[in-house]
């Protein structure tokens, strides 16, 4: 008996939705278990108590700790960048560090470490874990350290950790400091604690003797963990101020941790023979969702056309039944959540423009797009051109064989296949005359989101972390030429306005507290903007109105990035004036202008999605300079950088730091949770309460608008396209 | 209709994706419109928020099935109370994609499950090394001791993460089994993967002397586990 697929049958039968979060299922049905993940110390890097470990984190994990003990709190921001690096921004407060004629002053300070693991486990053999460590690198050298250290699993889930160290690792000097022997400048080692901000080289592996460090770790069930450790900090600076309460008596360390579940970890400790320390970690990984990442409507199911279907076509020179057919296909994609702006066709190529609305990998939009093409195109069509739009703006175009989809559809490996197939080029400036338009301007579209922020080291305020609601809301008067306008209503660790910042510089950053203080509903953005190309890889943008919420004027933007190319150049010119913190249309205030702006240069280093971006120019605060950034992308957009900016203004000028860096993260609204959005949410962990080397912040550059559209970008989430 | 009593934990997750999501002019997928039915504790009728494209809840007959003249095959995950009926919508060789009244879909090969889509974690292909009994009915005594399996998950690129696994056939007793009110007399038979990352076992019941697989629990990966899947009307033939 042969059975038949009427198509509109199965939506009769069936019933219920495999139910949503039981989807996530249970791991290997009787797999072996995997190690858990190595434990955080106080510092936020792997290791144990106070000292660190040779382990490393998985590939990717971000962890955010915040330990404290005696007079010392840390809050830790961990990555492992890449699977033998990683890298630890901290912000610490040390009360009563003492200063000049007053014992009782609180210090705040800014550190980085980074950590490389030079030699990998043998689990069946002797060789150990071997980690080389820098502390506080880059900082004012408060906790200035090198390390070189070794762990290894002596018996199952019992791991013994010991190594040597110079700097605050030496404070129990247990032997004469070998580089000595070389040379006597490496027994002198000064930290001057100033600025901070500087490569500490010159410090790197001196002093006059070296200390020895190591521990114990057992893990006592999946949950539980017990550590012990001897520790040759002496933390002498700590107990240095006349008003310190912390008195350092023992050596050892000891503690407890538990695992509450996955991804959050609280330690207790009994520290230094004399205080009580607690640790809260939270660590995540782009590559672990919190959710299951793909439940929910599957693809549209594909048959080939039949040998025998009728190929002509006629309908193609019908204007009435082109437009119909673009209706019904809009009408289709749209249940997609894929948008189709335009359609064109001669009977065997379709040309479609669509703009993905739901999914966060543009692949999959395209995989959905094709499907539909393949399933409701008359037969004369054999070829896809399906061109992506962002922002107005028509970034890439992706040619797709009908018979390719045909062929391969459902079939093992099916994603490398197709893509071996696919042509990826930049956009034709417009659909071409005859094409089909969507008819929906002026459109409307609106949001509500929260949006956390975080500041750093604004001298009154040293930290805090807060949390707006945004109601954003756009008016597109036609392709590319929109109005947008932002809210933002603070609703949560609100504020108070603080007196103006102290600063050498106009304070077009130092004041940000006033900008964010009270309860008042903030206008933090209304502009015109008009997105444009100017041919198939160049793009343009010009923007007016207020800005962003400090800055208001006028904005220029050019692009030049074509689609199949690693890299791209561009440039960006402005005049602003700086806005009133209380009147949302006011610039009397601080009566502020300058013209500010920057050539750049973007490059996809296509290794473990690593890409670099430089810009040079002028800066707000009228200095000139450049920034650095390195930022690793993963497929599923959680994006982790850092960079820095080094301008003409004086390390004294600029102030704690003595120039800007910082890191950023960025975390799709998808990898938490279990549908299909494009929303990201993005915290910046910097001193953005600086005036050197502070850049616009415009919510609409060129470059990540068309970032993701790209060859490179595509390829990396293409395995999704058949998802 | 009644109210659904108040489940908290639900309420709470729903409370927490409002919170970190906010919420825009677009909207959500249906399988997720369907779920958040489940757990809403504020909607008091659930048909009139079900709407159209709720689907129904009564379970299709056997006779009604056999009358569609569509290949079917039930399907749950383990984690799941409740299966879904999944009709044949397409075929690209040996490959059938069974698609559910929601849109998750199922391809196999025979009875091998060779893809899933929309059911939380996609298994994104699948092989296996060739005699397989899944994939081509042999009778259960000449069945081989074992066969290589292959499953690609997502991964960064274009080809996904391929994880392999040895697996080896152990058959049991012969036992009776009803599915969707017919009775099927066969072999239950056992089969146990190890691969680097780990083992698992599938389970399948299949007729002596045909070898078609009537029932079959099989591993779709580490994080969405086993799907049991029970062949209603088998394909024999074409689509269209």
């Amino acid at each position: 008996m042969g059975k038949s697929i009427p198509w509109a049958a199965y939506a009769k039968a069936g019933f219920a939705a495999f139910v949503l979060i039981g989807a996530a299922g249970p791991a290997l049905a009787q797999a072996k278990k995997p190690m858990p993940r190595p434990s955080l110390n106080l510092y936020g890097t792997t290791g144990l108590i106070d000292m660190p470990s040779a382990q490393s984190q998985p590939d990717g994990q971000v962890s955010l700790s915040v330990s404290h003990f005696g007079s010392t709190t840390r809050r830790n921001f961990t990555f492992q960048i890449l699977p033998r690096v990683s890298g630890t921004l901290r912000y610490s407060s040390i009360e009563n560090w003492g200063q000049g004629d007053d014992p009782s002053y609180d210090l705040y300070d800014r550190s980085f470490d980074v950590q490389f693991h030079l030699l990998k486990e043998d689990p069946e053999g002797w060789r150990p874990d071997l980690a080389l460590g820098f502390r506080d690198f880059l900082g004012t050298g408060v906790y200035s350290s090198e390390y070189l250290v070794a762990s290894k699993t002596v018996a199952r889930n019992f791991v013994l950790t010991g190594g040597i160290g110079w700097g605050r690792l030496s404070g129990l000097g247990a032997a004469p400091n070998p580089f000595c022997e070389i040379s006597d400048t490496f027994c002198d080692r000064e930290n001057d604690f100033g600025e901070g901000g500087e490569l500490s080289y010159e410090t790197f592996f001196r002093g006059e003797d070296i200390g020895v460090f190591g521990g114990v770790e057992w893990r006592a069930t999946p949950k539980f963990t017990l550590k012990a450790e001897y520790s040759p900090d002496t933390y002498s600076r700590e107990q240095r101020s006349e008003a310190s309460t912390f008195e350092r008596k023992s050596p050892f360390n000891f503690g407890a941790e538990y695992r509450w579940f996955e991804g959050v970890t609280l330690g207790a400790y009994y520290m230094y023979g004399s205080e009580v320390g607690f640790n809260v970690a939270v660590s995540g990984n782009p590559m672990r969702p919190l959710t299951p990442q793909d439940l929910g409507a599957g693809p549209l199911p594909v048959n080939a056309r039949p040998d025998d279907a009728p190929t002509g076509t006629a309908w193609a020179t019908n204007p009435a039944a082109r437009d119909q057919l673009a209706v019904a296909l809009s009408e289709v994609l749209s249940a997609e959540g894929v948008e189709l702006e335009s359609f064109a066709s001669d009977g065997t190529v379709v040309d479609v423009a669509i703009f993905n609305k739901r999914f966060n990998q543009p692949p999959r939009a395209l995989g959905r797009t094709a499907r539909v093409l393949a399933t409701g195109m008359p037969p004369s069509v054999e070829t896809f051109r399906i061109t992506l739009v962002e922002d107005g703006l028509r970034t890439s175009t992706t040619t797709i064989q009908r018979r390719d989809i045909e062929e391969l559809v459902d079939t093992p490996n099916a994603g490398a296949e197709i893509w071996e197939r696919v042509t990826v080029t930049g956009a034709p400036l417009t659909a071409g005359p005859d094409a089909w338009r969507r008819d929906a301007y002026p459109e409307y579209s609106w949001s509500l989101v929260p949006a956390p922020y975080l500041y750093l080291l604004t001298p009154d305020d040293p930290i805090r972390l807060g949390i707006n609601l945004d109601l954003g809301g756009k008016v597109e008067f036609s392709r590319g030429f929109s109005v947008t306008g932002k809210l933002s209503q603070p609703i949560f660790n609100v504020p108070t306005d603080p007196d103006p910042a102290e600063t050498e510089l106009q304070p077009v950053r130092s004041d940000t507290p006033r900008y964010f203080a009270d309860f008042n509903p903030k206008l933090s953005q209304l502009t015109v903007d008009y997105l444009f190309k100017l041919n198939e890889n160049t793009y343009g943008r010009t923007s007016f109105g207020q800005l962003e919420r400090m800055f208001g004027g006028i904005s220029g933007e050019i692009l030049w990035k074509p689609a199949d190319q690693s890299w791209g150049l561009g440039a960006d010119l402005n005049y602003v004036a700086q806005r009133d913190f209380d009147d949302p249309f006011g610039f009397d205030f601080y009566d502020y202008q300058v013209a500010t702006g920057h050539a750049s240069v973007y490059w996809d280093t296509g290794y473990f999605g690593l890409e670099t971006q430089v810009d040079a120019g002028r800066y707000l605060a009228g200095d000139w300079g450049a920034s650095f950034r390195l930022t690793r992308r993963f497929p599923n957009g959680w994006a982790v950088g850092a960079y820095f900016t080094l301008t003409d203004v004086s390390a004294e000028d600029f102030g704690e730091g003595s120039f800007d860096k910082g890191v950023s993260i960025e975390i799709p609204f998808r990898w938490t949770v279990p549908f299909e959005t494009r929303a990201t949410n993005s915290l910046s962990l910097t001193s953005i309460s600086r005036d050197g080397g502070a850049r616009l912040d415009i919510s609409n550059r060129l470059y990540p608008i068309v970032r993701d559209t790209d060859r490179g970008h595509l390829r990396q989430n293409w395995g999704s396209f058949w998802q | 209709m009644k109210t659904p009593p108040l489940n908290l934990p639900r309420a709470c997750l729903l409370g927490l994706l409002v919170l970190v999501t906010g919420c825009s002019d677009e909207g959500v997928n249906p399988v997720f419109e369907a779920a958040l039915e489940e757990v809403n504790p504020f909607d008091g009728d659930g048909d009139a928020a079900a709407g159209e494209a709720a689907p129904t809840r009564t379970a299709p007959s056997r006779a009604a099935i056999e009358r569609a003249d569509v290949a079917t095959i039930r399907a749950r995950l383990v984690t799941d109370n409740a299966a879904t009926y999944l009709l044949a919508t397409s075929r690209n060789g040996p490959y059938v994609t069974y698609v559910s009244a929601l849109r998750q879909g199922l391809t196999l090969a025979g009875t091998q499950v060779t893809g899933t889509r929309g059911l939380g974690f996609d298994l994104l292909s699948a092989t296996s090394s060739q005699p397989d009994p899944l994939t081509r009915p042999i009778p259960v005594a000449s069945w081989p001791d074992g066969v290589t399996r292959s499953f690609e998950f997502p991964a960064s690129g274009p080809q996904g993460r391929i994880d392999t696994y040895e697996c080896r056939f152990e058959r049991g007793e012969t036992r009776q089994i009803t599915i969707l009110e017919k009775t099927h007399t066969g072999i239950e038979v056992s089969e146990v993967c190890t691969g680097p990352s780990g083992s698992f076992e599938n389970l399948h019941f299949a007729d002596a002397s045909s070898g078609q697989v009537w029932r079959s629990l099989q591993w779709t990966g580490p994080r969405q586990g086993l799907i049991d899947i029970e062949v209603v009307l088998p394909f024999t033939g074409n689509t269209n």
